[in-house]
C-alpha cells in the first residue's frame, strides 16, 4: 500500500485532508447552487422570480409539476423525444461502430481522407447548415417527421463517435482478432463476438454523448416539426417565450427533462473516465 | 494522375449548381406562399379596420367564412382584438377569449404582442423621421409552419394609425406540378459512379463520353424547364388567389408600393388603374414593362376578375421576360462545369479507372464497414457544408439566390470599421476572448479540482465527482436560460449576493465587460467537469512508482507535477483542449440564449453573429460567406495545432 511512504502525489496528510475537504465541499456547494435555485423556482407557485437569495422555497408546492405534467402534452413531448433519442442513439453509434472499426484495423486507399472528412465537419458551424438541411429534408419528404431528427441527429453525431471509437479500438490489441481469424472466423464475427464486448465502456460512453446531444438539441426541432411532434426542448421554451414567462413551469419541465440524463450519467460515471481517455492517452 | 480528383470536383459543382438552382426555385415557391399570405392577411386587416370605422355589420366574419371556400389554400383565418378572437374563419371559433392553458392561443397571443410592439415602433419612427412613410406597413410577421405552411399576422389600425388588433392567416403552400431537375442530376451522377465502377478500359472512353453528355444535357434541361414551369405555376396560382379575393369582396387597395413590381393590374370604380403586388420579381426591364402595357388591352394568357365595382386582371405574360434572365445565371455555370467535368473525364478516365476498381476489389470489407455512414453522412451533412458553402458566394434578393461571385467576401474582410460592432474583427477579437478565457478557465479549475480528488486516501471523493459532473449532464439551454435569470438586475441571485456584502446591484446586460463575464461564468460552470474528467483518467493512468521514486530523489511537490505529471498528462489533455476550443469557439446556445448579445450585438460572438444575418437581417448569402471563413479559421487553428503538438498524430498510423 502506498501509504507506507507519505506525501507522494497520490497521497496526503491529515491536515490536507481536511483543507481538500473544506475547499472540496464549498466548491461542491458553489456548483450546485443554481441548481438549488431551479429546485426552489419549481416548488414555489408563484410563475415569476422570488425576491431572496436563499435556495429554500418558503410555502413549498407541486403545482407546478402537476401543471407541467398533467395540464400540456409533456407525456407527448417526452415521448417524442425518447423515440428521435434512442433511436438516433443507437444508429448513430451503430454506424459509428462498423466505420471506426474499418479505420481501426484496415489500412485502403482513402482511409486517411475518410478521417480527415469526419473531423472537418466538427468545424463547420451547425447553424448555417440549416436552410440546406431544411431543404433537403423538404424533398425527401421527412420534414414534421420523427423519422427525419432520428436520421439528422444520428449523422450529424456520427463524426464525434467516430474519432473516439477509433481511439479506443486501437488501444486493443490485435492478437485475439488475428487469432480469432486464423481459427476461420469471419470479420463480422470477430467485429460483433470480440471488438465490440471489449470496447463496451467506449461505446457507453459515446451513446450517452449522442443520446444528450439528440435529447437537448433545440434549433433543427423547433425549425423541423409540427405541433404533434415538438420534442422536449420546444416544448420547454415554449413556457417562456418573449412576451410571457411562466418559470415556475419552467422550472418544474427543466428538472423533469435533466432527471433521465443525470441518471444516465450517474450510472455510466466509471466508464466516463476511461472511455473519453483511452483513444487520447494512446492517440 | 489528379485528373480523376478535378473530375469529381468538376461534377460535385455541377450537382451543387443543381441544387442551388433547385433551391431558388423553393425559394420562389416559399416567396410565392408569403407573399399571398401577407396579402390575404393584409386583406382581412383592411376589412376589419373599415367595419371598426363604420357599422359593426359583420362583414369581416362573413368574408373569413366564405375564404376557405374561394381560396383552398386557406387553412385558417381569424382576427384577435385583445385576448378575443372577434372573426374567424371556423364560425365556432369567433367570439371566444383566449386561454391560458393553449400553448397554440399562447403562442398567438405572443405574436400579436410581437407584432403590435413593432408596429408603434415603427409609428414613432415615422413620426420622427417621415422620409419612412415610404413603406407604411413593414410590420407584417411571417412564419413558415411545419409542412410547408406559413402563417402571415398584420396589424389592424384605426383613424389614429394604433394597431388595435391582428389578423392572422395561414396558408398552405401551393405545390404546382413540376419536374424533379435534382432527381434527374441525381440519376446522372449516379450513372457516373456505375461507370467508375463497372467499366473496364476498354469500353472507358465511349461510354465516358455519352454518360457525361448525357449529365450535361440533363443538368441544362432540367433547369431550364423546372424553372419555366414554375414560373407559369406560380404566376396562375397567385391570379387563381387574387380572384378569389376579389370574388369574396376584397381587393386591397395599398398593397403595392414599389412601381417596378407588376404583377397585376387593378381598376377601381373610377376607372383609376392601380398595381396589385403579385409574387416578388426583380426589378423589370424594358420588355416586361411592355407587356404589362399590351396585357391592359387584350390580356393574352391572362385572367379577367370582376367583384362589385372592381376589376383585376393578372398578367400571365410578363413573367416570361423575367424568367429569361434567371434562366442565364444558373444554367450557365452548371454547362461550363459539366463540359469540364467531361473534359477531365475524357482525360484522366482511361488510367484511373482500372486502379479505382481494384482498389474497391481488394479492399471490399473496409469500405462495406464504412459505407453507411459515408453515406448519411454525405446526404445530411457533406452535401449541407458544400451547399452552404457555394451560398456563400451568392446573394439572394426577393428571394431568389443570385451568383454573386466574392462580393460577400469583400464586404466582411474590407470593413475596417472597427467601432461598429457589427464589424467582421471585432466579432473576430470578442470571439478570440471569450474562447480564451473559456479554455483558460475550463482546464484551470478542471485540473486543479482533478489534482484535488486524485488523493488515494480522500474519503468521499466518488460523491465529490459525481455532484460535480452535474453541471454537464444538464442540457446547456436549460442552463443558460438559468444563468439568465441568476444575472437578473432585480430578481437574480448573483445581485442579492451582491446586496448581501453590501455592494451595489450591478445590470448586468448594460455594458460589454458585465455582459461578458455573465457568458464566461455560463458556460466555465458547465464546461469545466469535461476537462475535470479527462484530467482524473489521465491522472490515474500515471503510475505511483514514478512518484515514488522522484520522492525517494527529493524532488519538490513542484517538481514532481511539473516534471512528472505534467508531461503525462499532455497526451490527453492536448486533444481534450483542442477538441474544447472548437466547441468554444461555435457556443451558440450560451451566447445567444445568456446575454443575447447585450448591450447591442457587442458580446456576439462570431457564430451568433453568422446566425443573425441568416435570420434576422436576412442575408443569407452573406451569413453563409461568414461561416465559412469561421470554418477557415478553425481549420487553420486545428492544423496548426495537430503540427505542433502532433495530437491526432497516432491516430492515422
Amino acid at each position: 500500500m502506498s501509504g507506507s511512504v507519505p506525501s507522494t502525489a497520490t497521497t496526503s496528510t491529515k491536515g490536507e485532508r481536511a483543507l481538500k475537504h473544506a475547499f472540496l465541499a464549498a466548491f461542491t456547494v458553489a456548483v450546485l447552487y443554481p441548481v438549488a435555485w431551479v429546485v426552489k423556482m419549481a416548488l414555489s407557485p408563484s410563475q415569476g422570480f422570488d425576491a431572496s437569495a436563499i435556495p429554500i422555497p418558503t410555502n413549498p408546492s407541486l403545482d407546478n409539476f402537476r401543471h407541467v405534467l398533467f395540464e400540456l402534452p409533456f407525456g407527448r413531448w417526452l415521448l417524442n423525444s425518447a423515440i428521435v433519442s434512442i433511436a438516433a442513439t443507437a444508429l448513430g453509434v451503430f454506424l459509428a461502430c462498423t466505420s471506426a472499426y474499418a479505420l481501426s484495423r484496415f489500412r485502403f486507399p482513402g482511409r486517411t481522407a475518410a478521417m480527415l472528412s469526419f473531423l472537418v465537419t466538427q468545424m463547420f458551424p451547425g447553424v448555417l447548415m440549416m436552410i440546406p438541411l431544411y431543404i433537403i429534408m423538404d424533398y425527401l419528404h421527412l420534414l414534421d417527421q420523427l423519422l427525419g431528427l432520428i436520421l439528422v441527429y444520428s449523422a450529424t453525431a456520427i463524426p464525434f463517435c467516430v474519432w473516439m471509437l477509433k481511439g479506443y479500438f486501437d488501444t486493443i490489441p490485435k492478437e485475439l482478432e488475428e487469432a480469432a481469424l486464423m481459427d476461420g472466423a469471419s470479420p463480422a464475427l470477430v467485429f460483433w463476438k470480440i471488438m465490440l464486448p471489449l470496447s463496451l465502456p467506449a461505446v457507453a460512453v459515446t451513446a450517452l454523448f449522442s443520446f444528450m446531444t439528440a435529447w437537448n438539441e433545440y434549433i433543427l426541432a423547433a425549425q423541423f416539426m409540427g405541433e404533434a411532434h415538438y420534442t422536449l426542448p420546444v416544448g420547454l421554451k415554449m413556457m417562456v417565450g418573449e412576451f410571457s414567462s411562466e418559470w415556475g413551469h419552467f422550472a418544474a419541465g427543466a428538472i423533469l427533462v435533466s432527471i433521465p440524463v443525470v441518471l444516465l450519467f450517474f450510472a455510466l460515471q466509471k466508464n466516463l473516465v476511461g472511455g473519453l481517455t483511452a483513444g487520447g492517452v494512446k492517440g | 494522375m489528379k485528373l480523376g480528383s478535378f473530375a469529381a470536383a468538376a461534377a460535385v459543382i455541377t450537382l451543387v449548381f443543381a441544387l442551388l438552382a433547385f433551391a431558388q426555385s423553393e425559394g420562389d415557391l416559399r416567396a410565392h406562399a408569403d407573399t399571398s399570405a401577407l396579402l390575404v392577411a393584409r386583406a382581412v386587416a383592411w376589412t376589419y379596420a373599415e367595419e371598426q370605422a363604420g357599422d359593426p355589420d359583420g362583414r369581416t366574419q362573413r368574408l373569413l367564412e366564405a375564404l376557405p371556400g374561394e381560396l383552398p389554400a386557406v387553412k385558417s383565418a381569424l382576427v384577435l382584438k385583445g385576448n378575443k378572437i372577434v372573426a374567424h374563419s371556423a364560425p365556432d371559433q369567433a367570439g371566444r377569449s383566449l386561454s391560458q392553458d393553449s400553448l397554440s392561443d399562447k403562442a398567438l397571443y405572443d405574436s400579436a404582442q410581437a407584432v403590435k410592439a413593432s408596429a408603434s415602433k415603427n409609428v414613432e419612427e415615422r413620426e420622427r423621421d417621415p422620409s419612412l412613410k415610404q413603406d407604411p406597413y413593414p410590420e407584417v410577421e411571417i412564419a413558415s409552419l411545419p409542412g410547408g405552411a406559413v402563417a402571415a399576422s398584420a396589424p389592424v389600425r384605426n383613424d389614429e394609425d394604433r394597431v388595435v388588433g391582428l389578423a392572422r392567416v395561414e396558408m398552405a403552400e401551393p405545390l404546382p406540378t413540376l419536374p424533379y431537375p435534382a432527381l434527374i442530376v441525381l440519376i446522372g451522377l449516379i450513372a457516373m459512379a456505375i461507370f467508375l465502377f463497372f467499366a473496364r478500359r476498354s469500353i472507358a472512353v465511349p461510354a465516358g463520353v455519352v454518360l457525361l453528355l448525357f449529365i450535361a444535357v440533363a443538368d441544362v434541361w432540367a433547369l431550364s424547364g423546372f424553372r419555366f414551369g414554375l414560373r407559369r405555376s406560380v404566376t396562375l396560382a397567385t391570379a387563381q388567389n387574387l380572384g378569389a379575393l376579389a370574388r369574396a369582396g376584397v381587393l386591397p387597395p395599398d398593397v403595392s408600393r414599389r412601381p417596378a413590381l407588376i404583377g397585376a393590374l387593378g381598376r377601381d370604380a373610377h376607372g383609376r388603374m392601380y398595381p396589385i403586388e403579385l409574387v416578388d420579381v426583380r426589378p423589370v426591364d424594358r420588355a416586361m414593362t411592355r407587356s404589362a402595357t399590351l396585357a391592359l388591352g387584350a390580356i393574352p394568357g391572362g385572367e379577367r376578375f370582376e367583384a362589385g365595382d372592381h376589376e383585376a386582371w393578372f398578367v400571365e405574360s410578363s413573367f416570361e421576360a423575367a424568367y429569361d434572365r434567371d434562366f442565364s445565371d444558373l444554367s450557365r455555370w452548371a454547362f461550363l462545369s459539366g463540359m469540364v467535368a467531361i473534359g477531365l473525364f475524357v482525360m484522366g478516365a482511361r488510367g484511373r479507372i482500372h486502379a479505382f476498381w481494384s482498389a474497391f476489389t481488394s479492399n471490399r470489407t473496409a469500405y462495406g464497414y464504412l459505407a453507411p455512414a459515408m453515406v448519411g453522412m454525405g446526404i445530411l451533412v457533406f452535401v449541407p457544408v458544400v451547399f452552404g458553402i457555394v451560398l456563400g458566394f451568392t446573394d439572394r434578393r426577393y428571394n431568389v439566390f443570385e451568383f454573386a461571385g466574392l462580393s460577400n467576401y469583400v464586404a466582411i474582410l474590407s470593413d475596417f470599421d472597427f467601432t461598429s460592432t457589427k464589424n467582421f474583427y471585432f466579432k473576430l477579437g470578442v470571439t478570440f476572448l471569450w474562447t480564451g478565457a473559456n479554455v483558460m478557465l475550463h482546464v484551470g479549475i478542471g485540473l486543479f479540482i482533478a489534482l484535488l480528488l486524485n488523493d488515494e486516501m480522500l474519503r468521499a471523493k466518488g460523491i465529490y465527482r459525481v455532484l460535480l459532473v452535474v453541471p454537464w449532464a444538464i442540457p446547456n439551454y436549460i442552463t443558460a436560460l438559468i444563468w439568465k435569470g441568476m444575472f437578473h438586475k432585480q430578481f437574480g441571485a448573483v445581485n442579492f449576493f451582491l446586496d448581501a456584502v453590501g455592494l451595489e446591484p450591478v445590470a448586468w446586460f448594460g455594458s460589454f465587460w458585465p455582459a461578458f463575464m455573465t457568458n464566461v461564468a455560463t458556460n466555465t460552470w458547465l464546461g469545466f467537469p469535461f476537462m475535470m474528467v479527462v484530467s482524473l483518467g489521465a491522472l490515474s493512468s500515471i503510475p505511483n512508482d514514478l512518484y515514488e521514486a522522484a520522492f525517494v530523489d527529493g524532488a519538490s511537490r513542484w517538481q514532481r507535477f511539473k516534471d512528472i505529471t505534467l508531461p503525462l498528462l499532455m497526451p490527453a489533455l492536448v486533444p481534450a483542449v483542442i477538441m474544447g476550443t472548437v466547441w468554444t469557439f461555435n457556443m451558440f446556445n450560451i451566447i445567444y440564449l445568456v446575454s443575447g448579445g447585450a448591450p447591442d450585438g457587442a458580446t456576439d460572438i462570431l457564430i451568433t453573429d453568422a446566425f443573425r444575418w441568416a435570420f434576422e437581417r436576412d442575408k443569407y448569402g452573406y451569413a453563409a460567406a461568414y461561416s465559412t471563413i469561421i470554418f477557415l479559421i478553425l481549420l487553420f487553428f486545428t492544423l496548426l495545432t495537430n503540427k505542433v503538438t502532433g495530437a491526432t498524430k497516432g491516430a492515422f498510423e
